[in-house]
């Protein structure tokens, strides 16, 4: 009995183990590509990545993504501020790209288009402004600013992030974590290249 | 047989709804905000500069006068005026015309006379339309229409401690990107709209 009893606690917390192996990575931000201020465009500015990830692989694939793309809005605001910017522009996926024109610049406009309902439960058409619906992690490319660019339209990292506190979105959870390999992202977005400055 | 059909087409009907705006969206926004002191704003004098590019189908100089008119603005001469405003449309149309000025200025065919009426260069431009390109707006039969004009603003001011030779200092730049989409939207109906909204947006900067 008592062996039986030991057999079915190691099974349980080898099961614990594989289940569990997900929820202990980071997300993480990288705080510098390319030169201190490489983003294109006329007014100085620095481009960044970052991620963002489901609170809790919930049976609801609507509500994980729900998470984890408030989450990267989150981990933008943050980061933005962290490093002593006030503005953010999205510049990668190419959807979502205020760098290339997308006029959404506030957290109410990024949560109603980007973020599927929380009833919707399957995976199937979950992906919104070109982040993928159906995993984990997903990872943006921003440019960060001290003052406002003449060309394209930015988010107030301050006014995003009081926006989440104040409508309970905020994850007190988890926060970035920056990575010193910074070339990883370049494999979900090898054309990072077009946000840089024009050498000209 | 014919209760069937009926009931086939109004689930498809129902079915299809969501693919299509069916209501006019519109908005209007500025990339930067244009604050102007209440002192500033005492004599309203404004000698109005309006431009456009190729690659606009709109035109601003009789609703933006009216919209100014309205907010007790005077249009006057650049001798006699306080500021200077100069409102440059740089692309107003439906997006999927994006991919003929992307062609043209990569082709360097209306490059040039496009960045000479801009000041600016014409990656400037595609930055408003790019999002068109990106999303493959411009080679898609969508359903939904989508039109957009980009029009920088530029703000100077009259320097009056040196009366004999005035010089205009710029007091602030923005650019205002205005959108309409709607299913089935077309040109003669987007263009008063978008003309209506950049006259207001612009005009609110001296109410």
């Amino acid at each position: 009995m008592r062996i039986s009893k030991y057999i079915c606690m190691v099974v349980l917390g080898i099961s614990c183990l594989f289940m569990f192996t997900g929820c202990s990575n980071k997300t993480y931000a990288i705080n510098q590509i390319g030169g201190e201020y490489a983003a294109k465009g006329e007014t100085p500015g620095r481009l960044m990545y970052v991620q963002g990830r489901e609170a809790w692989r919930s049976p609801s694939g609507g509500y994980n993504v729900k998470t984890r793309n408030i989450h990267l809005l989150q981990n933008s605001a943050d980061l933005t501020l962290n490093e002593g910017f006030k503005y953010f522009a999205i510049g990668l996926p190419h959807e979502m790209s205020n760098m290339n024109g997308q006029t959404m610049n506030t957290a109410e406009e990024f949560i109603e288009k980007c973020t599927p309902s929380e009833a919707q439960i399957f995976d199937v058409g979950n992906g919104r402004c070109g982040l993928e619906g159906s995993i984990q992690w997903v990872g943006i490319v921003i440019a960060t600013y001290k003052e406002r660019p003449l060309e394209y339209m930015t988010y107030d990292a301050q006014e995003v992030r009081d926006y989440l506190i104040s409508h309970d979105l905020y994850r007190k959870d988890e926060t970035y974590t920056l990575a010193k390999n910074t070339t990883g992202f370049q494999k979900t977005y090898p054309d990072v290249g077009i946000l840089f400055k024009s050498t000209k | 047989m014919r209760n069937t059909n009926l009931l086939l087409c109004l689930v498809m009907i129902f079915l299809f709804s969501g693919c299509a705006t069916t209501t006019l969206q519109t908005q209007a926004k500025m990339t930067r905000t244009v604050t102007l002191m209440p002192d500033q704003l005492n004599d309203k004098k404004i000698y109005l500069r309006i431009t456009g590019t190729e690659a606009s189908k709109i035109e601003l100089e009789e609703p933006l006068k009216k919209a100014l008119i309205e907010r007790s603005v005077i249009l006057s001469s650049a001798e006699e005026a306080n500021f200077y405003l100069h409102v440059n449309t740089l692309f107003a149309d439906n997006l999927k015309e994006a991919a003929n000025l992307n062609t043209a200025l990569l082709g360097g065919v209306a490059a040039g006379a496009i960045a000479t009426v801009n000041n600016s260069g014409g990656n400037s431009i595609l930055i408003g339309v790019g999002v068109a390109l990106a999303m493959g707006v411009t080679d898609r039969a969508l359903a939904d229409e989508t039109y957009r004009a980009v029009i920088n603003i530029a703000l100077s001011e009259k320097n009056k401690s040196n009366s004999t030779t005035p010089e205009w200092s710029k007091l602030q730049e923005t650019r205002l990107l205005i959108e309409a989409v709607r299913m089935n939207l077309n040109l003669e109906e987007a263009k008063p709209i978008m003309e209506q909204k950049a006259s207001y947006q612009i005009a609110e900067i001296f109410k």
